[in-house]
């Protein structure tokens, strides 16, 4: 099992037209500093490595930063973190990202099952979704009535229709959806991809975290 | 020489001469009781026995090997112990039978040593023999079509014949459902308990059920597979064709554990298959009675085209249980023309609701009128599709059910209904009889008649969704 670096994991989203929260990977306080006036306050940390898959529990995601002090908190506690957590030869580093908030998350991924063979999963994300588990399964590829079917199935279509009533950020949800499972299809080196969360905003949907295993070699 | 598919399952289902090898006359041993099954179908064909310990076992002469009968074979069927399967295999291929039902147990579902290793061997000599197992481990299969009842359940043959076929992964549901069917007159067509599949599986079954005349629709209870995607592509071509219903077990974890012991099988993630089935166009049931229940509404009714529904019911209180079940559904409730409303507001009288659910109670003893009610609600152009909910109340010189409306409301709008009736035994069997002959489907649950409705506008998403 590898996992995909941040460049890496960008390039191949970019390509599949599947778009990413706008962020920059650094490695110094100074660049983190320049990404976040670039990008503008507020924003996220988050620290990447190949070595770490679950970085929320290690601490490893600083939210809503707003100034330049806070910054350098974050700064010092994820760059401890990434020498102290990584081997040399892991690639890590430190990603900025914008902060976004909204109150719509999804989650969305594509695995290969042992005997179904390449699965997509949808379901709603956030605090609900371990309470709630809409979460909702189909097996690749998909025809267009299946990401209707999804949306419908995990009663997302009621959330969209009061919350975000701009029918477009629906079309770039089921766009997500259907790009995820063409890369997917395309790439049989690609074992596992796992976006989330997914926000649905009013200025359109964003995947925050996208993580890619790959076999080896 | 192998077969052709459908020959080999024509075979099966409508053999001429079956040769049961392991019939006893001991009333404790499964072959006794699966000679009982055959004797007391009304088979047509003939039956063989084979037992090398007895001149003759319920009154038919019993032989000592297959070779010995001098006629050719169509279906034997093996209720011997599972050490003796493989030779006895051998020997049905010397005489040229291609089909063959293995009851016997003791194969990969047992914790016996070499259960696993005899299944193996029964799959390759099959496969050298070119021959077709259902089995091992299971009941058998029934045709009710055929009048055979190749199964060491006599009662099966009590089943009225219908248009549903039943495809099983467990023998148990589908005694549960037997005694549910004979019960509430439910109408099956085949049953076939798979057991440890060996080579026979659903996606063998299934585009012969497909294509048969009789088998209006087609129930599968379903534990697990070992190779799911060729069960959902099965059921996809399937789907074109019938209506497909499947109860599929192992939601969590321990029912899942259960299944492994069961019939040897592998039961996977239940989400997967939940996406999977829907996916390629199987309705969903929920527990064994509505797999059974919605299939045979499947069987009789057409699709619901539409999604309002009109309630008309003897009392209140049932329209109300009916309708919020509908909303969960997502039905509407239908709004009536203004046609029926004038005509409504001049059967009924003011003290009941005469708006949709259609609340019959005041003008209960009037069966005329009650019909009358029943015709005009079934032909207004804003209903898609009825529910009738009767109950049992005061005595039959009170209420009397108004079969001969419903029946003529029934086939001249040709609209889906359903019926949610109780009775006592021996109350109404009669009318209820005629109501089915007529092809509507009765629950004695209000949920089971709702979710009846909504397998029947599931099919019709369906066909649309696969563009037939």
């Amino acid at each position: 099992m590898k996992l995909l670096f941040y460049p890496e994991t960008e390039s191949l989203l970019k390509e599949a037209d599947i778009p990413l929260v706008p962020g920059k990977l650094v490695s110094s306080e100074k660049e983190a500093f320049e990404a976040a006036e670039e990008i503008g306050f507020p924003v996220v940390l988050k620290l990447v490595s190949t070595a770490i898959v679950h970085k929320n529990q290690i601490g490893g995601v600083i939210l809503n930063i707003i100034n330049q002090e806070e910054l350098k908190k974050a700064c010092k506690d994820l760059f401890n973190k990434g020498k102290t957590l990584c081997e040399p030869k892991e690639k890590w580093g430190v990603l900025v990202q914008k902060m976004i908030n909204e109150t719509l998350e999804v989650v969305i991924g594509a695995y290969r099952d042992k005997s179904f063979g390449p699965i997509i999963m949808f379901g709603l994300g956030g605090i609900f979704v371990e309470i709630l588990k809409k979460v909702s399964f189909r097996l690749l590829p998909l025809e267009p009535e299946d990401i209707e079917e999804m949306i419908e199935e995990t009663k997302l279509d009621q959330l969209l229709k009061t919350h975000v009533k701009n029918p477009s950020i629906r079309e770039g949800l089921i766009t997500i959806i259907s790009n995820l499972s063409n890369l997917f299809l395309s790439k049989p080196e690609i074992k596992e991809v796992d976006f989330n969360p997914v926000f649905i905003g009013k200025s359109g949907c964003f995947v925050a975290d996208a993580k890619i295993i790959v076999f080896p070699g | 020489m192998l077969m052709k598919r459908k020959e080999v399952w024509d075979c099966f289902f409508y053999p001429q001469r079956v040769a049961i090898i392991g019939a006893s006359s001991s009333s404790k041993k499964m072959g006794y009781h699966a000679l009982k099954s055959l004797k007391e179908c009304g088979f047509k064909g003939k039956v063989f026995v084979v037992n090398p310990k007895y001149e003759e076992i319920l009154g038919v002469k019993s032989y000592p090997s297959l070779e010995a009968i001098s006629e050719s074979i169509d279906l034997a069927i093996m209720v011997i112990p599972s050490r003796e399967v493989i030779e006895t295999l051998h020997q049905c291929g010397k005489k040229g039978i291609k089909c063959v039902l293995v009851i016997s147990a003791g194969f990969s579902e047992s914790d016996l040593f070499e259960g696993e290793e005899l299944q193996e061997r029964l799959k390759k000599v099959a496969e050298e023999e070119g021959i077709k197992i259902i089995g091992p481990n299971t009941f058998g299969f029934v045709n009710l079509d055929g009048n055979l009842n190749a199964s060491f359940t006599p009662s099966f043959s009590l089943l009225r014949k219908g248009g549903v076929s039943l495809v099983s992964q467990s023998g148990g549901i589908c005694h549960l459902i037997l005694a549910y069917a004979i019960r509430e007159n439910i109408g099956l067509n085949k049953i076939v308990g798979l057991g440890n599949r060996v080579n026979t599986d659903f996606w063998d079954l299934l585009p012969y059920l497909s294509f048969d005349e009789s088998t209006k629709s087609i129930a599968l209870y379903l534990e697990g597979v070992e190779e799911p995607r060729r069960l959902m592509e099965a059921i996809k071509e399937t789907v074109k064709l019938k209506p497909l219903v499947v109860y599929k077990t192992g939601k969590f974890q321990k029912a899942d554990e259960a299944a492994k012991s069961h019939t040897g099988s592998l039961a996977g993630p239940y989400r997967i298959y939940e996406g999977a089935l829907k996916q390629y166009g199987a309705i969903l049931a929920n527990d064994p009675l509505e797999l059974i229940s919605v299939a045979e509404a499947l069987s009789l009714q057409n699709l619901l085209e539409g999604n309002r529904i009109a309630v008309i019911t003897l009392v209140a209180g049932l329209g109300m249980v009916i309708s919020d079940l509908l909303e969960e559904y997502g039905f509407d409730l239908a709004r009536f023309s203004e046609t029926t409303k004038k005509k409504l507001f001049e059967l009924m009288p003011p003290y009941t609701i005469r708006t949709n659910p259609v609340d019959l109670g005041y003008i209960a003893n009037n069966k005329e009128v009650c019909g009358e009610v029943i015709k005009t609600v079934f032909e207004d152009q804003n209903v898609d599709g009825i529910i009738l909910s009767y109950i049992y109340s005061w005595s039959e010189d009170f209420l009397e059910l108004p079969v001969e409306a419903i029946c003529e409301a029934m086939s001249k709008t040709r609209k889906p209904s359903v019926m949610c009736l109780d009775t006592p035994p021996g109350i109404w069997e009669e009318e209820r009889k005629r109501l089915k002959e007529a092809g509507l489907p009765i629950f004695t649950r209000p949920d089971l008649a709702v979710k009846a409705l909504f397998g029947l506008r599931e099919y019709g998403r369906v066909r649309k969704r696969f563009k037939v």
